[in-house]
């Protein structure tokens, strides 16, 4: 899968994992910050809600919250972080 | 007269075995690691993980009648108990104030995983999981007459116990209680901090630098605590006075705690002005200190702003017994204890890296010096923060007060058509991305509590205005969905939303998050009179000036498995059909902490263990409207939140005949039968003044009176 279609995917697990579906279109984009409040504004359970889902739907493994941060910046960043896995 | 509540006696159940200088011991330093790995239950994502397992529970589980955590309890009271007998008299005004988080879940989640291997449906042993059980089994024990309830604020439960407890002897007329706290492990309670990377992957280094989570661990304390007066007229050591105590909320995130510690610094610096004492008055803190990187250093900010530059020694004992969430509160306060009577510093075992951020070390060892004044704090999920000082002497004495009166400015409710409330109709001002994360009975809460508040001109300040709710089974449907995740997949692809939502105060939590409310957040459990246990302990701190004004309610959900167990007791033979979902709101309070005309007084909320035959009740009854000025001949309507089964029709016939009352109004006939649904009796005699009353006869035994004047 390109990187390209990495995201779409992704962008489409992280509205159904976090309950998202309400999101104004172009809220969500490649390099939107998740958890910046001047981006998407998610929390640390919302990212460990996505911890579970990168090991359900990618099996990899995160482990520890610092790491989760990085990982977890942007959808564009997560993508470079699951290709660099695979 | 001097009502300052006295420690006279405790015992304590932990991995240190069942004897309170044992703890010492460890929590000190002195006896060798008592930990184990994780054996309790397979757990193929966990089985590393070391847990402080409770040992030395005096009570055989051949019968397996009650549950671990029980057990765990039980022994703790028998300990605390020994040696101590009162008349009838002194056990009709002796309350039992139980913390928990999740009770006896542990037997739950076995019967839950039986079910699934054998394809039964047999939802009996949710009893366990309802956390006001075991207080009731405490209860009857040591044959305790007076209020008896239970406090679910996760880490905090037994801190918020035992401040009520306090109050009710410093001002509610009690002359003794037994605060009693436990937790035992469980599935959902490794899985849930699992699930949120809270687990150290060895052992906790509560404000070591490298600290990287907690340890879990089993414990059931309990403290026998009685006015200053009583202790001296029973000729009773005073083993510490309680001189002051304080909780609050810190209404800024849903699980993490504020950065700076806000709350918590403010329950500290409240409970120490309480104590009428300085700063420098205090001669070490028992701190909660989980070993987490987020507890940790927001408490020690909180330590900062509360003593500048001069903390004093503070430890943590998280390393020795494990946090052992709800009980930690009771824990804590029994180390303060000990720490008094032996003139000793703990240390803060676990510690070795000095962390700049936070700035300060702790207590690294056991040190012999004069402790006068000893600060204790729990501090659980979502900031809810409880402190006390324990003292050898307290400066002062406490008089008793004269009862203020109480007042409804604001009422709300939410719609339950056909028993179940729709969840799109909730909160509909709240955009859905807002409420994403937030379950239906949390939003039941909040959508009752923001039209309760709507339109009031408030002056109360928002740090003196509290949130406590009544709910009987707490959040069935998310600890059911975390459990069942768990068990049929094996510990994989856990939920941690699921989790921060299964505590029983998600519903006040979400309640102050969104109103700011920032003074006490507690979540109290009683089975059907859960509503006026809240409203009782509301009407205390406000008397007490902790509180100028409170949101108090009482939610509850109609889940399936909530049904389910509810359908499977005779006790609830009459309204099997009628189970609803319902939550109700007050905004109350001190009759200036509003500027709007008050809809209605409360004039009595009365807690006991009822009498056993109708007309006995009736006569006590009868008493305790004639003392609050409310002759029985005045009240207008009797509302009895629901009746259940023949037995309970036969015995309230029994009061109303006693009374002779016009009629009783049975609540469910309009709102579905519901834990909570006594909540309902002001809302439904709205906008028609007179006097009125409710009487709540629980099913185990419990009971509450309220008389209240819709103006």
């Amino acid at each position: 899968m390109d990187k390209q279609s990495l995201i779409l995917d992704l962008k489409e697990r992280l509205v159904q994992t976090l309950n998202l579906q309400d999101l104004e279109p172009g809220t969500l984009e490649a390099d939107t910050p998740l958890f910046a409040d001047d981006g998407l504004g998610l929390d640390s359970v919302d990212a460990l809600e996505l911890v579970v889902m990168v090991e359900r739907d990618y099996g990899i493994t995160i482990d520890g919250k610092d790491e989760a941060k990085t990982i977890f910046a942007s959808l564009d960043a997560l993508a470079d972080y699951i290709i660099a896995r695979k | 007269m001097d009502l300052t509540p006295t420690a006279v006696s405790y015992g304590l159940c932990s991995c240190a075995g069942g004897s309170a200088a044992a703890a010492w011991s460890l929590a000190a330093g002195k006896a060798p690691d008592a930990f184990d790995f994780l054996n309790l239950f397979e757990s193929p994502r966990h089985a590393s993980k070391k847990i402080g397992m409770a040992r030395g529970a005096k009570f055989p589980r051949a019968a397996r009648k009650i549950s671990r955590c029980a057990d765990i309890m039980l022994s703790a009271v028998s300990d605390a108990m020994a040696g101590f007998d009162f008349n009838a008299e002194e056990l009709s005004g002796f309350g039992v104030f139980f913390g928990t988080s999740i009770g006896g879940v542990f037997e739950t989640e076995n019967a839950l995983l039986e079910n699934m291997k054998s394809g039964g449906r047999d939802l009996r042993a949710l009893k366990f999981y309802e956390c006001s059980t075991i207080a009731e089994l405490v209860a009857k024990r040591i044959g305790a007459k007076g209020p008896c309830m239970t406090f679910s604020t996760a880490c905090s439960s037994s801190g918020l116990a035992f401040a009520a407890a306090c109050d009710a002897i410093s001002q509610g007329g009690l002359k003794a209680a037994l605060v009693c706290g436990a937790d035992a492990i469980s599935r959902i309670t490794v899985n849930g901090f699992g699930s949120l990377m809270l687990l150290s992957k060895d052992r906790a280094k509560p404000f070591d630098k490298n600290r990287d989570g907690i340890n879990l661990g089993e414990a059931g304390g309990a403290v026998l605590l009685v006015s200053k007066d009583f202790a001296k007229q029973r000729n009773f050591e005073i083993l510490a006075e309680i001189s002051g105590w304080a909780c609050t909320s810190d209404a800024h995130h849903a699980t993490a705690p504020h950065p700076d510690g806000e709350g918590a610094a403010r329950a500290m610096s409240d409970a120490v002005s309480m104590a009428r004492l300085a700063p420098s008055d205090i001669s070490c803190v028992n701190s909660h200190g989980t070993g987490t990187q987020g507890n940790d250093l927001s408490e020690g900010r909180a330590l900062k702003a509360v003593f500048g530059e001069n903390v004093p020694p503070f430890f943590s004992v998280k390393r020795a017994f494990g946090h052992t969430l709800g009980a930690s509160g009771v824990v804590n306060a029994i180390i303060a204890i000990e720490a008094l009577k032996r003139n000793e510093i703990a240390p803060s075992l676990g510690f070795e890296n000095f962390d700049e951020e936070i700035g300060l070390a702790p207590q690294s060892v056991p040190e012999k010096r004069e402790v006068k004044n000893i600060l204790s704090s729990s501090l659980g999920f979502g900031g809810n923060n409880a402190s006390m000082v324990l003292s050898k002497n307290s400066s002062g004495k406490v008089a008793p007060v004269r009862q203020k009166d109480l007042f409804v400015f604001g009422a709300g409710s939410v719609e339950t058509k056909g028993g179940a409330c729709e969840a799109a109709a909730l909160l509909s001002g709240v955009p859905a991305l807002k409420k994403r994360k937030w379950a239906k009975l949390q939003q039941m809460a909040l959508d009752a509590s923001l039209k309760a508040a709507a339109g009031l001109g408030i002056s109360a300040l928002e740090e003196k205005t509290g949130v406590v709710f009544g709910t009987g089974l707490g959040m069935t449907a998310e600890t059911s969905r975390f459990i069942i995740n768990t068990l049929e997949k094996n510990e994989a692809e856990p939920l941690p939303t699921a989790f921060t939502n299964s505590v029983h105060n998600a519903a006040p939590s979400l309640v102050s998050l969104n109103c700011k409310y920032r003074g006490l957040n507690s979540a109290v459990t009683a089975k059907e009179i859960s509503f006026e246990c809240a409203l009782w302990q509301a009407w205390l701190a406000v008397n007490s000036g902790a509180l100028d004004a409170s949101i108090v309610g009482a939610c509850d959900e109609r889940s399936g498995y909530a049904e389910s167990y509810m359908k499977s007791f005779a006790r609830f033979s009459k309204v099997r059909e009628n189970f609803s979902d319902f939550a109700a709101a007050y905004f109350v309070g001190a009759e200036s902490s509003c500027s709007n005309r008050p809809l209605a007084k409360i004039v009595l909320v009365d807690i006991a263990r009822r009498m056993p035959d109708a007309s006995a009740e009736a006569g006590r009854l009868k008493r305790l409207s004639e003392n609050c000025g409310a002759d029985v001949s005045r009240i207008k309507k009797l509302y009895v939140p629901c009746v259940c089964n023949a037995w309970q029709e036969n015995f309230l016939e029994g009061i109303e005949r006693n009374l002779g009352l016009g009629g009783v109004e049975d609540l469910s006939q309009k709102y579905g039968a519901n834990y909570s649904v006594s909540a309902a009796a002001m809302i439904e005699s709205l906008g028609e003044p007179g006097i009125y009353a409710q009487y709540s006869p629980a099913s185990a035994g419990s009971c509450a009176f309220t008389v209240f004047e819709i103006l």
